[in-house]
């Protein structure tokens, strides 16, 4: 109660003002005329009494002073009093301001839009309701998880498996749908999804429902979800689509929803289909994942108990289906989509916090040197009677104000940089989409600003109000250098700088590196001068090779008669996509082979490897004969027969892929090893060569073809003469002119391919080298500042060392090895905190150690050379010091 | 040590004004005089520390004040004791009370 007393009285004395003032100055009048006239009354004058009462009571002004600022409110106003000053102070010099405010703008920029990433990527929860209830439930293996399994796995957990309020199934990978009827055959990305995949989500359906466990069902009737975007697109968003029919693939189904316009997932798809995951036992291909939302009262690791219990339960009842090794897991869905990207954000999270520390440092020495120059201010206003706390806060004030108005240039910087930063971001980074400059970012940006501000505001704010009066007066009457304390401490600062700056260009030099190794790396093939596009062959009646084939050996015919193209191919999938692996066995060695089914496996027509100028090293390559009626044959890379033939010639002995799963239809014929070709770096280049299989597209299984087409495209690729894209229509044209009904897609260059696949490692050196450089300026200015500083202080010294006789060259070496004994040290503390940390960076590297002495010492001679540039204008400027001048000075 | 009002043991005006109030409202003036007549001159208020104490008081809701006419027909404020001064006023009377005696024991003591 008397809170609220207190603040309704203190708003009306702020509010109110002059009335409460009025009746101040009435009250005290009256308080002075009642003990004057009792004075007069014992006989004195007017006048007299007036002076007796002041000199026993106290002068009134002083009364008004102190029960003013006796409230709470007067806090307030002294508080308004300091900003403007301290915003006066900056007009008056705009020099320290422009630097302090760039720095801090730069410093806060990048890290507002690191951060803007980091957040929506990392922190955020996924835009799905009670996103941390959702799980993917996952094979487990010594070596790791594998998040796809069987449909019969999928099936088996989903009902035995406790703690879920619903367990869906999805594809991982999908060739895709084509749509037909509207015109030109579009070709779309699907999904195949279980019927309860809307409701684990926690998504409610803009239009219509979800699967019905009918739709579900093998045989059900055909059902669409669509995404609100085609809805849009292709249909207009027009909301009686519901209940109507589309044809996708020749198969007509009906359009049963349309997906709320902010639902993403990963995969991205324009429309999904019942999944219809059937139990078969023979059926052990790993192409689906399962996603599930557990009970609000389960936890991950009861989530694991309960998943490990139901992956026993299926190895009691089918020994058979499950590795010795293998267990059932969870892994938090969040955690699935951003773990991989995690430690590549956290590292350039930490170097952008570098770049903050530098700047903080910078502004710091600023501040120091700003309160030794006024330290006659603080003196005289001390003498004048302001008390210390005052003159603290002032400080502090003037640097909250810096933080504050830098944060909010920052954030404004942010804002600009984004648009170029997402550009730079690779597409694989997941969550893209959802990166946006919050109020979470605001927050962020602001109590950086303040905390920087206070912190770095204090150290200058305590020196500058400890000044003692006398010495502070005698010494700025002097000239004479600056306090002790505040020099060390901007020699630290400067130090600090040096040494964060090292650790950011060898993070950074390692990062070229490895880029500049990755981009002469050679993938196996030439990517100059190929054009690449993808097909879906949905038709029921490509489940036959004899169909596909045909379609091949005709389009291929008429892209090889394209002037401009060399020579054309088609291949199952291309290098850094997800393709098939396979097991195999050796007909010549039982014991040989790959039983595990790791070894990859591409189904080519006969120009693939002129086409990509794939090396064939021994024995022949595939002609037309290797058809449907010539004898199987195979081609095995490099690796595989370093690996699974060694010491031994490979050529002319048999192989069986897929062998054992004769009842699926995926056992292969015995095939005859007819060549070895060069590796190609199917994983990326930053992983080796895996090994790799390749038989003629035309003597595929038909069980084999039909998987492949649900779950890749076929991508054809045609080796041009000149500009590959400039062939893109004419490439569109000839493979509509074979099939009309399959929209050819995803034109792109090898070369594209190629480059997309290093877009992380270009996406984090680029950040960390400008990182780097941004840290470079900031240390070089921070070092100029101190010198500069230092020498404008020295100035009379300087003088009176050149009169005694010192050459310019003297007080030149003189400024010089005062700046670069700061480098120096920072350079050491820097390397060994870069040796410390650079580990980090390991996973990210490629061709290069962490610890490579080349990027060490180029990073100190670059570092030794700015520092030496920025030591030697004010060095120089110390040389031009007139001695006359200097010992007048002041 | 008697005139200098600063050395008036801490939180004992706001207790003294309180007991002048006690016995009737009164204006600034009037409370320093009756302070200085009942102490016979130990205690010579300043201005400053008593109306702040007026302000600290009214803000605590101790006293109130209303302008009124003075007996020289001079229009002053007047400070008037409330009921939550009254008790605090009580409490902190007798808690002096001990205070000094529990003193005045140490001291006759030693």
């Amino acid at each position: 109660m008397s809170l609220l007393r207190s603040i309704a009285s203190g708003l009306r004395s702020l509010f109110r003002k002059e009335q409460v003032s009025q009746e101040l100055d009435e009250e005290l009048n009256g308080f002075l005329e009642m003990a004057a006239e009792e004075k007069m009354r014992q006989g004195m004058s007017r006048k007299d009494a007036l002076r007796a009462v002041r000199l026993e009571r106290g002068s009134l002004e002083v009364t008004k002073e102190a029960v003013r600022s006796a409230g709470w409110e007067s806090l307030l106003e002294t508080w308004w009093q300091d900003v403007r000053y301290a915003l006066r102070m900056f007009r008056k010099n705009p020099g320290f301001t422009a630097v302090a405010l760039l720095t801090l703008t730069l410093g806060l920029g990048v890290n507002c839009a690191i951060f803007t990433v980091v957040n929506a990527v990392l922190l955020q929860p996924l835009p799905y309701p009670n996103s941390e209830h959702l799980v993917l439930v996952q094979r487990q293996f010594p070596d790791g998880m594998y998040p796809a399994t069987s449909s019969t796995k999928f099936l088996f957990w989903r009902e035995h498996a406790r703690g879920f309020e619903a367990l869906a199934g999805y594809t991982f990978a999908s060739s895709g749908v084509n749509l037909t009827g509207t015109g030109e055959p579009e070709r779309l990305h699907s999904l195949r999804v279980s019927a309860d995949f809307f409701r684990t989500l926690g998504v409610h359906l803009f239009l219509g429902r979800a699967f019905t466990d009918d739709e579900d069902r093998p045989g059900g009737p055909d059902a669409v979800v669509l995404s609100h975007n085609l809805w849009q697109r292709d249909f207009r968003g027009d909301s009686g689509i519901v209940g109507r029919t589309i044809r996708l693939g020749g198969q007509l189904c009906t359009v049963v929803g349309v997906a709320p316009a902010n639902f993403t997932f990963t995969p991205a798809a324009d429309l999904w289909t019942p999944l219809r995951a059937q139990s078969d036992p023979h059926d052990q291909t790993n192409v689906y994942r399962v996603l599930g939302r557990l009970r609000p009262e389960v936890n991950y690791a009861r989530a694991d108990q309960y998943v490990r219990a139901a992956g026993e339960e299926f190895r009691q009842q089918h020994p058979d289906l499950m590795n010795d090794k293998e267990a059932v897991s969870v892994r938090g869905y969040q955690d699935s989509i951003v773990g991989d990207v995690r430690p590549a954000l956290l590292i350039l999270c930490g170097s952008v916090g570098f770049v903050l520390l530098i700047a903080c440092a910078n502004l710091g020495s600023l501040l120091l040197s700003r309160s030794t120059v006024r330290r006659k201010e603080m003196a005289v206003r001390l003498a004048m009677g302001a008390n210390r706390l005052r003159l603290t806060r002032q400080l502090l004030i003037e640097s909250t104000l810096l933080g504050i108005t830098g944060g909010g240039m920052g954030l404004a910087a942010a804002a600009g940089a984004l648009p170029l930063l997402l550009r730079l971001t690779p597409e694989s980074l997941p969550r893209l989409g959802e990166v946006r400059l919050d109020w979470h970012v605001w927050t962020f940006a602001f109590v950086a600003a303040i905390a920087i501000g206070i912190l770095f505001g204090l150290a200058p704010a305590l020196q500058g109000a400890k000044a003692g009066l006398r010495d502070a007066l005698h010494v700025s009457i002097r000239g004479a250098s600056a306090s002790r304390g505040a020099t060390r401490l901007q020699r630290l600062l400067v130090v600090g700088e040096v040494g964060l700056s090292v650790v950011l260009l060898v993070g950074a030099g390692l990062l070229i590196q490895t880029f500049w190794r990755l981009q002469h790396e050679s993938p196996g093939f030439d990517p100059r001068h190929v054009l690449t596009a993808q097909v879906t062959l949905d038709n029921q009646r490509y489940n036959k090779t004899a169909a596909v084939a045909q379609l091949e050996d005709q389009a291929l015919t008429r892209l090889e008669s394209l002037p401009g193209v060399e020579v054309a191919a088609t291949v199952s999938n291309l290098p850094f996509d997800f393709g098939p692996d396979m097991n195999f066995a050796i007909e010549e060695n039982p014991s040989g082979g790959d039983p595990s089914g790791s070894t990859e496996w591409r189904a080519i027509s006969p120009h693939y490897l002129q086409t990509m100028q794939i090396p064939l090293l021994q024995g022949r390559n595939l002609t037309d004969r290797d058809n449907a009626s010539g004898a199987p044959v195979a081609l095995i890379n490099q690796a595989l027969a370093a690996r699974f033939f060694p010491g031994q010639n490979p050529l002319g002995q048999h192989i069986i892929i897929g062998a054992g799963a004769e009842a699926v239809g995926l056992a292969d014929r015995t095939r005859e090893i007819v060549g070895i070709v060069g590796n190609t770096k199917e994983f990326g280049l930053t992983r080796p060569a895996p090994e790799t299989l390749f038989v003629p597209a035309a003597q595929v299984q038909d069980g084999m073809t039909a998987i492949d087409n649900r779950l890749i495209p076929l991508v054809w690729v045609v080796r041009t003469t000149g500009e590959p894209r400039s062939l893109a229509r004419a490439v569109q044209r000839e493979l509509l002119a074979v099939s009309s009904q399959e929209a050819p897609d995803n034109f792109r260059t090898m070369e594209d391919l190629l480059s997309a696949s290093i877009a992380q490692q270009r996406f984090n050196m680029l950040l960390l080298a400008m990182f780097a450089v941004l840290a470079v300026v900031l240390g070089a200015v921070g070092l100029y500042g101190v010198l500069a500083y230092l020498v404008a202080q020295r100035t009379n010294e300087i003088g009176i060392r050149m009169t005694l006789g010192a050459s310019r060259r003297e007080v030149l070496r003189l400024v010089v090895s005062n700046g670069m004994r700061m480098t120096f040290a920072g350079l050491g503390l820097g390397i060994v905190a870069a040796l410390g940390l650079t580990r980090l960076l390991g996973g990210l590297l490629f061709g290069v150690k962490p610890t490579d002495a080349f990027t060490f010492a180029s990073v100190a001679i670059l570092l030794s050379g700015v520092a030496l540039l920025a030591c030697y204008i004010p060095a120089l400027r110390a040389t031009r010091v007139d001695p006359i001048v200097a010992l007048r000075y002041e | 040590m008697a005139d200098k009002p600063s050395d008036l043991v801490q939180g004992t005006l706001d207790m003294l004004i309180l007991k002048t109030l006690a016995l009737e409202p009164m204006h600034g003036y009037g409370i320093s005089v009756r302070l200085e007549q009942m102490s016979k001159g130990v205690f010579r208020l300043n201005a400053g520390s008593l109306f702040v104490a007026f302000q600290r008081l009214q803000r605590d809701g101790l006293i109130r004040s209303e302008w009124k006419a003075t007996e020289n027909s001079r229009r002053a404020k007047y400070y008037v004791l409330t009921d939550k001064g009254r008790k605090r006023l009580n409490s902190e009377t007798r808690e002096w009370g001990r205070q000094v005696a529990a003193i005045a024991r140490i001291l006759e003591a030693s």
